[in-house]
């Protein structure tokens, strides 16, 4: 039927995909006219063409009600689509939600180290995205969404599956150590800075690099 | 009463408009229910010697569905009539014509849009359309494709937009040169025509200071 989980699909921490979007909430998508009437049938190709026109991210809004981001959510965790897919929608950068949407669904349901390694490279992608949540809009930036995908608990309003801590998946040896672009541009300043010496500039650099570690 | 008229001893033709019932038709129909739940019945008790479970209701022996849960191709336009002011035409019977929403396919009018898409996704309907109820599983070739196509789309989209603005910009220019050419040619017009009466003015009233008199008497000319 129109809300069952694809047949076939694998258990994702132990459960129903479905179900790691909590019972009130996916209700309530259940309920919701945008479910009903664009979410039907969608396959793993068509939902690109919603994802495209969606206009805002976020939970629910107003009255409790689901984002059409949210609905599509639910849809990718319904029709639970291959790895390389979902890879293949966060390459097609000029789609920012759609590679929102795609960064959400990877931290809910791969493993930690494929986490780690697909989402930290959206961290420089400084475009803004609209986020609608109960007290109106806001402007948040993607590199700031998926940050809080990597350490927040809570993101649009679903809770977030425990998240191994990149600290101990280095011990084990599962993931190298983070290749921090600001450390990268610091060494490229400290050979500038000996011929144009701007001092500003480093200080400034070491603010943020601080903040980031 | 014996002549079954009125207290004035008319007869009630008033009521006239009032439905009258093809009763034979209606037992037709009677009978044939009755029929059908006895063969109903008879089968059920077949399944329940055979320790099998009753069938509920009568079931419509559809085809095989031939093909997986399709998209809807056609918006649905659920506000298509909103706010319009529209005559029954089928007043008190079943199908087309009555106020809501009517699924052609299945025979059936919802009076609200929640129940209507309800319908429409449920596994009757779907049936009864020849589908599944399971969707086609796209592969990385068709994602990859489709994501190609609409980047080119909305690079097309983009590019079109701004030649647009360009070509728009050059007419709206244009425009404004016409109405200003059109604004001096009339100025200059209307000088000439001045200068014109001015000259034919002062012609004459030189002549006439030279012949000695003002005029010849007559306004007419």
């Amino acid at each position: 039927m129109a809300n069952t989980t694809v047949s076939g699909a694998t258990a994702i921490h132990g459960q129903n995909p479905q179900f790691l979007v909590e019972t009130v909430i996916r209700n309530r998508i259940y309920e919701s006219t945008y479910w009903k009437e664009h979410c039907f049938a969608l396959t793993a190709e068509s939902i690109i063409d919603k994802a495209i026109e969606v206009r805002f991210i976020g939970g629910v809004y107003g009255n409790q009600k689901p984002t059409e981001f949210l609905c599509l959510l639910l849809k990718l965790l319904q029709i639970q689509p291959e790895k390389e897919i979902l890879v293949e929608y966060l390459r097609a950068d000029e789609f920012k939600y759609l590679r929102a949407l795609a960064a959400l669904y990877i931290r809910m349901t791969f493993r930690a180290v494929d986490v780690y390694e697909l989402l930290e490279p959206l961290l420089k992608d400084y475009r803004k995205l609209r986020l609608r949540n109960m007290s109106g809009y806001s402007l948040v930036f993607m590199d700031e969404f998926v940050y809080s995908l990597l350490t927040e608990e809570r993101v649009c309003d679903i809770i977030m599956p425990r998240l191994a801590k990149r600290q101990v998946l280095e011990e084990n040896g599962e993931l190298g150590p983070r290749k921090s672009r600001l450390l990268a541009a610091m060494q490229g300043d400290s050979d500038q800075e000996d011929k144009d010496s701007s001092k500003s500039r480093s200080t400034n650099t070491m603010d943020v690099d601080v903040k980031e570690s | 009463m014996a002549d079954k008229g009125g207290a004035y001893g008319t007869k009630a033709a008033d009521t006239d408009f009032r439905k009258k019932w093809d009763k034979e038709e209606y037992a037709e129909r009677a009978k044939k229910k009755d029929q059908e739940e006895r063969e109903r019945m008879q089968e059920n008790e077949e399944r329940m010697k055979k320790g099998k479970r009753p069938l509920k209701g009568r079931k419509d022996d559809l085809p095989k569905p031939t093909q997986l849960m399709q998209q809807r191709e056609a918006p649905l336009e659920l506000d298509k009539n909103l706010g319009k002011t529209m005559v029954v035409q089928n007043p008190g019977g079943k199908g087309p014509g009555q106020p809501g929403f009517y699924c052609e396919t299945c025979n059936r009018t919802y009076k609200d849009s929640v129940g209507y898409l309800d319908h429409i996704n449920s596994r009757a309907h779907l049936r009864a359309l020849g589908q599944t109820t399971k969707i086609e599983r796209s592969t990385l070739a068709q994602v990859q494709a489709r994501i190609a196509y609409l980047r080119e789309k909305t690079k097309e989209a983009a590019s079109a937009k701004a030649f647009d603005f360009d070509q728009r910009l050059a007419e709206v220019r244009e425009k404004e040169r016409e109405i200003r050419e059109n604004k001096k040619a009339e100025r200059k017009a209307e000088k000439e025509k001045a200068r014109l009466a001015m000259i034919q003015d002062d012609g004459d009233s030189e002549m006439a200071a030279l012949m000695g008199f003002g005029g010849f008497g007559s306004t007419k000319k």
